[in-house]
């Protein structure tokens, strides 16, 4: 029963492949829409790759889709003095968030679905002051950077880091114990607090990334950038076969195969022609199966 | 692990024949299918967006062609996003109303990409630089807009006539043109007519958020005697008429707004509202002719193509029940009016004629031509 578990998320990826395969008589699957989707699917990739480290140590990190807002106007606002400064200042800003995020649950002790809550509130009233209420544009020439070559190397550095990171070192054997059991962790010589940091670093520094990629994309800063991407990234880690409590059953291969089912199944329902409000129903229903299949009830603890 | 490395070959073959066959195996046939028209928009479901909606189906229909709208809630990412999926989706032409300037060198650049036609509805481009990007391009087709300037200021003057003296202004996006323009309009009316504003209130686009708005303004400023309401699609003015009846202080407060509400005639009748600007949902009807002849391979000029056109101003009942009885309850321009917009139909058609057409337009207009 296990081992089929585990491969619900391909399964779920091939039905939804099939089905909107065959509904979109093939409009789903010709080069043309997957370029599309990979498009529309590389920051919640990305984005969810570094959360998949917070949730492998069983926490959350809500604070995303308002990091991608901030990330975005600081962007914007550094690419109007020099559009150089864009990327720099978009990292910073991911590692700075991340670092506040990661303190505040390690050493204050506060659960990360607080920290992160309370952090999404802050950034987004953050963003709406930083673009007054509205949006910032960058210079048109950093639209050049919104290229396929440029997003398909960044996710394969990305991925292949994070890949070797999350199953061969320390550092990720260590997140993954604590999400398993945070005592036995610690006794185990795992450095807690200092692992819980690291892995906020990383989601705030790749979800900076994402602000970029974010900007470059539509050419502007918004504030309502980024709204709701937190749930996006859940769903699609939960998707992906993430279990919510973290520990030894967390793959770090939940966030692309989960990215990707989230991805086709938009795009699948946007070629299928289904209204807007009827898409996040679907998603909500789909969600909620996911987390049906693959929650872990026996083992279920607290989200820390 | 076996049963694992079966169920990836097995999805990767899925995968492969799907991609290589997709484009033999669903090949169209050789029959001529109607034109479909990409419809990128902010709502479908407040009074503007669902006449905007439906108007354009209508005409869609009269000339069997298609329309496909997508919601973009006004976020930048949505609309490049929506741009996107309405290009993949097969569309032959596309048309948005655009939250930014911002946001138009992304979707003229996808639309070249792809060979499609664009045009922007309810927007003009503000920015000069991003004005010459776009009008640039070879599938830019152009844009329709009121002069929404005039329009705030004729809101403004409206208030000032009604002896008010002391405003507050609800808009949406700041950043977007239409909502700035609308509000120096009003801003200039103020200042030549002696009204004071109060304060200002942006990035309301339902009723919700514009009933928190106008109860603070209402409990800040007692002195508070007119509320201008920027637009964003009958939603937030809906809401502040909902706030000012829960103080009772209709008819203290004046309300402008622009973007038609639901109950026009009582809004009206109940002198809820003082002034109102609207009906013009038959600017998207435009940019739609626009492409229409272009899609259809009777381009009406070789350059973008801007359009200016005026709103309906209702004042009284007796306007709100002309305007519903024949701009609401029947189209502005039906079947016949249509197809003499196209070339198709109307070899002698025109972008003057298109540009008359427009100018043309208000309630008396109408009325005039169906009588």
């Amino acid at each position: 029963m296990k081992g089929i578990k585990k491969l619900i998320p391909y399964i779920g990826l091939a039905l939804i492949i099939l089905l909107f395969g065959v509904l979109t008589q093939g409009k789903l699957l010709t080069l043309r829409n997957l370029k599309l989707v990979f498009n529309q699917a590389v920051v919640l990739i990305i984005a969810s790759t570094g959360v998949a480290f917070v949730m492998a140590q069983g926490s959350l990190d809500l604070s995303q889709g308002s990091l991608l807002g901030i990330t975005g106007a600081m962007t914007a606002t550094a690419a109007a003095l020099h559009p150089g400064l864009a990327l720099p200042m978009a990292l910073l800003t991911g590692f700075a968030v991340g670092l506040i995020n990661g303190s505040l649950l390690a050493f204050l002790k506060i659960p990360s679905f607080i920290v992160t809550l309370c952090v999404l509130f802050v950034l987004r009233g953050l963003t709406v002051i930083a673009t007054h209420a509205g949006s910032i544009p960058v210079p048109m020439e950093m639209l050049a950077f919104d290229s396929y070559d440029i997003k398909v190397t960044l996710l394969v550095l990305i991925l292949a880091g994070a890949y070797y990171l999350f199953n061969y070192t320390q550092t990720g054997k260590g997140m993954r114990a604590i999400g398993s059991g945070e005592v036995a962790a610690r006794y185990s010589g795992v450095p807690v607090e200092r692992l819980k940091v690291t892995a906020y670093l990383i989601s705030g520094t790749l979800c900076g990334l994402c602000g970029w990629l974010n900007v470059v994309r539509t050419g502007a800063a918004d504030s309502k950038t980024g709204l709701l991407l937190e749930l996006d990234i859940l769903t699609a880690l939960v998707l992906g076969g993430m279990p919510l409590t973290g520990g030894s059953g967390a793959k770090l291969q939940s966030a692309v195969v989960g990215g990707l089912m989230l991805a086709l199944l938009g795009n699948g329902m946007v070629l299928v022609g289904i209204m807007a409000e009827l898409q996040q129903a679907v998603k909500g229903v789909i969600f909620l199966l996911a987390v049906y299949l693959s929650f872990e009830r026996e083992s279920a603890v607290l989200i820390k | 692990m076996r049963t694992k490395n079966k169920l990836a070959t097995a999805l990767a073959l899925i995968l492969l024949i799907g991609v290589l066959g997709a484009n033999v195996v669903f090949a169209e046939g050789g029959q001529e299918k109607p034109y479909l028209f990409g419809v990128s928009i902010w709502a479908d479901s407040d009074p503007l967006s669902k006449k905007v909606i439906s108007n354009l189906r209508y005409a869609a229909d009269v000339l069997g062609a298609k329309v496909e709208v997508a919601v973009d809630g006004f976020k930048p990412d949505n609309q490049v996003s929506n741009i996107e999926n309405l290009i993949a989706r097969g569309c032959d032409a596309v048309m948005i109303c655009n939250c930014t300037d911002a946001v138009v060198p992304k979707i003229v650049k996808l639309a070249e990409e792809a060979e499609v036609p664009l045009a922007l509805y309810f927007r003009m481009i503000n920015d000069p630089e991003i004005r010459k990007y776009a009008e640039s391009a070879k599938y830019f087709i152009g844009n329709v807009h009121e002069d929404e300037i005039a329009v705030g200021y004729a809101l403004g003057t409206a208030i000032a006539d009604k002896g008010r003296k002391n405003a507050v202004i609800i808009n949406y996006n700041k950043g977007d043109t239409t909502a700035g323009n609308r509000y120096e309009g009003y801003k200039k009316a103020f200042a030549e007519r002696g009204v004071k504003l109060l304060g200002e209130q942006w990035d309301i686009l339902d009723a919700e958020p514009a009933v928190n708005a106008v109860e603070s303004f209402i409990a800040a400023f007692p002195e508070l005697d007119a509320i201008a309401v920027g637009g964003g699609g009958g939603g937030p003015l809906a809401g502040t008429i909902r706030a000012v009846r829960n103080h009772n202080k209709i008819g203290q407060i004046s309300i402008t707004a622009s973007d038609f509400g639901p109950d026009i005639e009582d809004s009206l009748r109940n002198q809820e509202v003082a002034a109102m600007s609207g009906g013009h949902w038959t600017d998207p009807f435009f940019t739609f002719m626009l492409l229409y002849n272009y899609v259809d391979g009777h381009p009406l000029s070789d350059k973008p193509v801007t359009i200016t056109m005026e709103p309906i101003y209702l004042t009284s009942v007796e306007e709100a029940q002309q305007y519903t009885k024949w701009c609401m309850d029947q189209p502005p321009y039906n079947e016949e009016e249509i197809k003499n917009m196209t070339v198709r139909y109307n070899k002698d058609f025109t972008l003057a004629d298109l540009r008359e057409i427009a100018a043309a337009y208000s309630l008396e207009d109408v009325m005039e031509r169906h009588k």
